[in-house]
């Protein structure tokens, strides 16, 4: 084993070593930039949505309505978000799958 | 050839292609840089990737004044930090031990001689990198930045965010750590 005194020429050595990339690299990065997700804005539109949601079940709750009706709009809006969430669901993975397939 | 400068400005008028340059532009500096950094050839390959996702998330704020390869350094190794937080919690959470025989000098290239010269070098190496590992991660930076003699003590500093000052004191620190962790393991060696 070298002595340390050897040592700085050693680093200077190991530091400056030439280490190719992968050739796959630059193929991948840019396909996982293009994958890559909204997740913030995901996250902020389904918060607007449950707050838009609530506040409207409120008003709903609040109006001259039979029960009856109030019942059947607000399960009418829980389908509705149920069926967007399901489709945004289905978007986000049908993009994970192929990038995995890829 | 295209400034990297025109690169970023083609890619910000919505060019892929300028993107796709300065990827393979920084490709095998940005690879090695990570590969010193994270002292593993995968965890290198990762980083390369989430740091250009990062460089586009952060593009907008890039100073076209700037030398793009020194922002890109400090991008990386900002992510590299956020990382090794990360790993650290969730090491710490499981309080597993560091078990690292994936490293990224272990391979040889496919056509690399098996000489007793390149053995040894190999074997150099191996040992400085465990050396390495031992160093407390602020001052495995600024000997990267220092050791690839393209960075002066100024750019080392902007690329780090901190002071000229602390520059060199990192600098001086990591190398008598470094050496002091070389003596050790040669004392050892001699001794075991």
């Amino acid at each position: 084993m070298k002595q340390p005194v050897d040592s700085e020429e050693m680093l200077k050595e190991y530091f400056n070593a030439p280490a190719a990339a992968p050739p796959h690299l630059v193929a991948d990065t840019l396909r996982r930039i293009n994958n890559r997700q909204p997740i913030g804005l995901l996250i902020s539109a389904a918060a607007l949505n449950i707050i838009m949601a609530l506040f409207l079940a409120l008003v709903l709750l609040a109006g001259p309505l039979l029960l009856f009706w109030k019942i059947v709009i607000l399960l009418m809006v829980a389908l509705f978000q149920m069926i967007a969430v399901i489709l945004l669901l289905y978007r986000i993975s049908c993009g994970t799958l192929e990038a995995s397939t890829n | 050839m295209i400034s990297d400068r025109q690169l970023v400005e083609d890619y910000r008028s919505g060019q892929q292609a300028g993107l796709e340059h300065l990827i393979d532009r920084y490709r095998d500096d940005l690879f090695r840089f990570c590969c010193h950094l994270s002292l593993d050839r995968q965890e290198a390959e990762d980083l390369f990737q989430e740091v250009w996702v990062r460089v586009l998330r952060k593009l907008e704020k890039y100073d076209p004044e700037r030398p793009f390869k020194a922002w890109l350094f400090q991008v990386t190794v900002n992510l590299h930090k956020d990382r090794y937080r990360k790993w650290k919690k969730l090491r710490e959470r499981l309080t597993l031990a560091w078990t690292d025989d994936n490293s990224k000098l272990s391979e040889p290239g496919d056509g690399a001689p098996l000489t007793e010269d390149f053995l040894l070098k190999k074997e150099e190496f191996l040992y400085l990198e465990q050396c390495l590992r031992t160093l407390p991660k602020r001052y495995l930076a600024p000997l990267i930045l220092f050791y690839y003699e393209e960075f002066s003590y100024e750019s080392i500093g902007e690329v780090l965010d901190v002071p000229l000052g602390t520059v060199k004191s990192r600098l001086n620190q990591g190398k008598k750590l470094l050496k002091a962790a070389m003596g050790g393991r040669d004392h050892e060696a001699t001794s075991g």
